[in-house]
């Protein structure tokens, strides 16, 4: 009898040992999970989600701005009668600034690029001096005007 | 040309070109936003006076005779006098009535919107011209050249996105983000 309720002791103590480890575990994970609350910086997803979320046409209400933490979507247009016309605006959010592509740094990084697709060519009949002073010093020796074509571009290639 | 003048050409900056590639084999490729200027000078670099923006050739050729006879007359006075001839002409041009271009030229015939280009440089942008060039003291074409192209021809000649940057950051959403981390100003 005695025996008995010793291994009835003893099986108690493993139940109450075990459902303190139990415990003790769950209250472990949940610590964990508290500490692994910053995790919530997936949400920043968005910042990426929210043109793909536009693109498959999938935006929460459709009004700007709204279910898209992180991001002001009030600079995309979205035309509520026309909602394709949105999308093609959307594509900036993924796209690189044209201001930081056209910047003069940018530009000395890529020097070793062609800097432009622009065949020579013969600039005309015409028998051209290579620059204004040696023009100027042509016109003084001649008596000839100066005839000075300025334009955006250079003549002697293709696309001028 | 070369027997009446000392032609020479100046680039004032790049012209941007687009090309779009359909993808089959076809590709379409131009420029955007260029224009020219044809200025007359005497033998110093003095600025006589400019035909802006293209013309039909034939009209081209008419007016660039005309100022040939201008220089020539520029030429033959003295150098005190200059300045007020200059003003003179300028003044003269502006009491003008300038005749309109022909309807059709042979040129403004195949190119679609030339004969159009050419009224418009022929009266209002002339006359802006001799507007302007009247009240200044004469001077080279460099010196005109920016209030030319900004005022006359709407080409910013300091704009580093050449005329294109409405078009290119209309719809950039991340503009006053970035706004402090430009390396071109407005």
């Amino acid at each position: 009898m005695c025996n008995k309720r010793f291994q009835i002791f003893i099986g108690s103590l493993i139940l109450l040992s075990t459902a303190c480890s139990m415990r003790a575990q769950e209250t472990g994970r949940l610590q964990t999970t508290k500490q692994a609350a910053p995790a919530r910086f997936d949400v920043g997803k968005s910042l990426v989600e929210a043109p793909l979320e536009k693109v498959i046409g999938n935006a929460d209400s459709g009004k700007p701005g709204e279910g898209t933490p992180g991001i002001n979507l009030e600079l995309v247009t979205t035309d509520p009668k026309n909602p394709a016309r949105s999308l093609d605006v959307s594509k900036t959010l993924i796209e690189n600034s044209p201001k930081k592509l056209l910047a003069p740094t940018a530009l000395r990084h890529e020097s070793s690029l062609p800097i432009s697709d622009n065949p020579k060519c013969k600039p005309g009949l015409v028998t051209w001096h290579a620059n204004l002073q040696e023009a100027k010093t042509a016109s003084r020796r001649s008596g000839k005007p100066i005839l000075l074509f300025q334009l955006l571009g250079k003549l002697d290639e293709t696309f001028t | 040309m070369d027997n009446h003048f000392e032609p020479v050409w100046v680039s004032m900056r790049p012209v941007p070109q687009i090309t779009i590639d359909f993808g089959n084999g076809h590709r379409i490729k131009r420029t955007l936003h260029g224009n020219v200027a044809t200025w007359v000078c005497a033998a110093d670099g003095t600025a006589i006076d400019v035909l802006p923006g293209t013309y039909a050739p034939e009209v081209w050729v008419q007016e660039i005779e005309k100022l040939k006879t201008v220089h020539e007359d520029f030429a033959a006075i003295e150098k005190s006098r200059r300045r007020q001839f200059l003003h003179d002409y300028h003044q003269t041009c502006l009491k003008l009535d300038i005749p309109s271009v022909p309807s059709i030229t042979e040129s403004a015939e195949s190119i679609f919107g030339l004969h159009q280009d050419t009224q418009l440089n022929q009266t209002t942008r002339r006359r802006t011209i001799h507007q302007f060039l009247g009240n200044q003291p004469p001077a080279t074409p460099d010196l005109f050249a920016n209030w030319l192209y900004r005022e006359v021809l709407g080409a910013n000649l300091e704009d580093p996105y050449l005329g294109l940057g409405k078009v290119l950051f209309k719809n950039y959403p991340f503009e006053d983000e970035q706004s402090g981390n430009d390396l071109i100003s407005h």
